[in-house]
């Protein structure tokens, strides 16, 4: 046994010096690094545009008001009253920052509707509804009381006649919340945002679920129901970042864990770097002619060959934490470790469980080296079969790029479904557990029962061919 | 004599073509044995059976005792060689390369490497980068990694192919002390009789891919010049010189190129004969310079000679 760790040694010992190897690792900091900077210039070009959305300017009502006056739409009067009291109270005029903006916007369409309501019989009742809520929300604003504005919403949804109680209930809920929970509604805060969020995926479930009631299948209720579930507990335990719907993507304003997610996505630079090494580490033995003082030692070709797929797999796992650690140290640099104990938030029996972000990162790091090890064991197998590692690279690179793609192209276009057979339907082990695949019920456990069966035909294949091989 | 290495009717093909014919032969402890064939004739192929890095067809071979096939590990325990040229890892110096070597190999310690670098005399130059190597340096460091773990038999592939003069010396120099006074097996292969001449003891010829004549190397030498020693005469007047010697004795005369003679002489009483022949030319007021004896020339006739009979034989 301690002479097989000497061949591991020794396979070790022709990576590292090998300056091929140093470029590759190189490469791989420098996806860290890229990813971090291209993160910093989205979220300066985002903020940017963000900023000049939100200025606030009096010419704009100035010529809104200019306008209607030339113009004289319908309703044109009450809209002028609008612009005239939101640039009297200096509120933006489509403000996420300002939620008296919304209020302003939500009052003055209301009254719109007095009108028509005139005309309508018992319309009086209404009429007078919504002429409190108009003079509350005025109130609220003049007074810059978002609790007061809260008030008026809640009284608004309690004396509509045509809502039942549950639907009361539900419809009031953001307010109340807010109104409980002293949340301000303001867009800069992560709480308000994701309670705006959990207000409207709160209506839907509750849709969905009736839908489904009615006897009709609705897609991804589950997921949503397991969303809300996950929302209400951050809402309640204060947990400012979930480190499951982090993303460069999802998030709003970036931090440590939005950036630092999505570097999973880089996996293929490290799978890169391993397939090169897979690739050549039989067939250089060959065309170098090292091959022969290789296989004259009295060590048994198996034995060799094995020692070399271990290095590769080693290496495999070696890189992947280097490449873990560099995202890390890279991300804390340029973004801050403002929530570096943020939880990583799921739910299995209707509970929802809190989990380490690194812990549920590095699993993320292990689903995503699925594909890294089948194709570096491709290459392998082939660069000991056909001794050329020009070959075993481009092969494994090939069916590592063009695999998923092509198995879309073939379930989608051509609408062929055994490709879920293959090897390359089967590797994405994440969008699996996630349920993102195109082919209908697929399970974790049948794509590792079909990586397993390639593997073991790629392996058998090599090892046999490698211990009959005439040098 | 402890047997190294045995080959029993080894046979090999390559598709058809049938490489090795029924080979059997035996090297013994502390002889250099010369495998002496011209090229294509099977030596590399034969070697490279026998360090395992092709499979035989039939037959069998043992290292030590132990047969290559049911005992790889034990039997390549006891084998050491370079197989065509001595391809180490350009990228590693040549302690790293022996370094290498020296952990897929028992009991082979820093002290028994710095030992044997000292031997081959390496030690200027071991912590270089191969790629800095001439290819001199690179077949010393080939022995090196060879005779790292003490192996019973060392088998080298046309050793001498690339070296200067100085560096062929010296490496017969190696591998004479390894077989005569450490009791290694030594195999060396190679296409130039001159050289298995100097180097070895026993030379074992083949051709076409059957070993046709296992001799000493002086049992050789007797054979090929037959009963007769060629001995060259140079004089200043050689067709004047070929006349008289035609006139006094019969013997076979033949001038060449440069005013020089050549006569073949019965090999008993060839000294005696040289001396008439001296004797005779002053006499005759030829001008006599230099007398000596060719005897390479004839040998590498003669195994031209063979290789070409059979040659005609096979394929």
């Amino acid at each position: 046994m301690t002479r097989f760790f000497r061949l591991i040694h020794n396979e070790y010992i022709k990576v590292f010096h090998k300056a091929s190897t140093y470029i590759m690792l190189g490469l791989v900091v420098l996806a860290a690094l890229g990813l971090n900077l291209f993160a910093l210039l989205m979220q300066n070009s985002m903020i940017n545009s963000r900023q000049s959305y939100w200025n606030y300017s009096e010419e704009y009502y100035d010529d809104q008001i200019n306008y209607l006056k030339d113009a004289k739409p319908e309703g044109y009067e009450l809209q002028i009253e609008q612009y005239t009291f939101m640039k009297e109270q200096s509120i933006e005029p489509y403000g996420q920052n300002d939620w008296r903006s919304d209020a302003a916007h939500r009052m003055f369409e209301k009254k719109m509707q007095i009108d028509h309501l005139k005309e309508v019989e018992g319309g009086e009742q209404e009429i007078k509804r919504i002429n409190t809520y108009f003079d509350e929300s005025k109130t609220a604003i003049l007074n810059k009381d978002w609790k007061a504005y809260c008030r008026a919403d809640i009284k608004w949804i309690d004396t509509d006649p045509t809502l039942t109680k549950e639907q009361k209930e539900q419809n009031k809920w953001n307010s109340q919340y807010r109104l409980d929970h002293d949340v301000a509604i303001d867009g800069q805060n992560w709480k308000s945002r994701l309670l705006e969020e959990t207000a409207y995926l709160k209506l839907e479930v509750e849709e969905a679920r009736q839908t489904q009631q009615s006897g009709q299948a609705v897609k991804e209720l589950s997921k949503k129901e397991d969303q809300l579930l996950i929302n209400l507990y951050r809402l309640d335990n204060d947990v400012t970042v979930d480190v499951g719907v982090s993303g460069l993507t999802t998030d709003w304003n970036y931090n440590f864990w939005s950036v630092f997610s999505s570097s999973t996505s880089l996996i293929q630079v490290v799978s890169l770097l391993i397939i090169v090494i897979a690739g050549s580490c039989v067939a250089s033995e060959f065309s170098s002619g090292t091959i022969k003082f290789l296989l004259i030692n009295p060590v048994k070709r198996w034995k060799i060959l094995t020692s070399k797929y271990v290095m590769v797999l080693s290496f495999s796992f070696l890189m992947l934490a280097l490449f873990y650690v560099v995202n890390i140290l890279f991300t804390l640099l340029f973004f801050g470790g403002e929530y570096l104990g943020a939880p990583y938030l799921s739910v299995s029996g209707g509970l929802v469980h809190a989990q380490s972000g690194f812990l549920h990162m590095a699993w993320m790091y292990l689903l995503g080296s699925v594909n890294m090890i089948v194709m570096s064991t491709l290459a392998f197998a082939i660069s000991s079969l056909v001794r050329s590692s020009a070959l075993a690279i481009g092969v494994s690179l090939f069916a590592m790029l063009a695999g998923s793609g092509g198995v879309l192209f073939m379930k989608n276009i051509l609408q062929i479904d055994w490709v879920r057979y293959t090897i390359f339907a089967n590797t994405d082990l994440n969008s699996i557990v996630t349920g993102s695949t195109p082919f209908a019920s697929q399970t974790v456990g049948f794509a590792l029962l079909v990586i397993a069966a390639h593997m073991v035909v790629f392996l058998l294949t090599a090892w046999d061919g490698f211990v009959r091989r005439e040098v | 004599m402890t047997t190294a290495l045995k080959l029993e009717h080894v046979n090999k093909r390559m598709g058809k073509r049938e490489i090795l014919h029924d080979i059997t032969m035996e090297t013994y402890a502390g002889e250099v044995f010369g495998f002496l064939g011209p090229n294509g004739a099977g030596k590399t192929t034969t070697i490279k059976m026998i360090v395992g890095l092709l499979s035989t067809d039939e037959g069998d071979i043992w290292v030590d005792g132990y047969n290559i096939r049911k005992n790889y590990e034990k039997a390549m325990n006891n084998v050491g060689g370079i197989v065509e040229n001595p391809e180490l890892y350009k990228y590693l110096t040549g302690m790293q390369n022996l370094q290498q070597y020296a952990r897929m190999r028992k009991g082979v310690t820093q002290q028994r490497i710095d030992e044997v670098v000292e031997l081959v005399g390496m030690s200027n130059r071991i912590h270089d980068k191969v790629k800095k190597y001439s290819l001199g340096m690179r077949q010393r460091l080939g022995v090196a990694q060879a005779i790292l773990h003490r192996p019973k038999l060392l088998i080298l592939d046309e050793p001498t192919n690339g070296l200067d003069p100085a560096g062929i010396k010296d490496l017969r120099d190696i591998l004479k002390n390894l077989a005569h006074q450490e009791g290694i097996s030594v195999m060396v292969s190679s296409h130039l009789m001159s050289e298995m001449e100097m180097m070895c003891d026993r030379v074992g010829i083949i051709v076409n891919g059957s070993l046709i004549d296992v001799q000493t190397v002086d049992e050789m030498i007797t054979n090929a010049m037959g009963n007769q020693a060629h001995f060259v005469f140079q004089v200043d007047d050689a067709d004047r010189a070929a006349g008289l010697l035609a006139s006094i004795q019969d013997q076979e005369v033949s001038v060449l190129e440069g005013n020089r003679l050549e006569v073949a002489l019965a090999v008993e009483n060839a000294q005696e004969r040289v001396a008439d022949i001296n004797c005779a030319l002053v006499q005759g007021g030829i001008r006599l310079y230099s007398a000596s004896p060719v005897e390479r020339k004839k040998l590498e006739d003669v195994f031209i000679e063979l290789t070409e009979k059979e040659g005609n034989q096979i394929d």
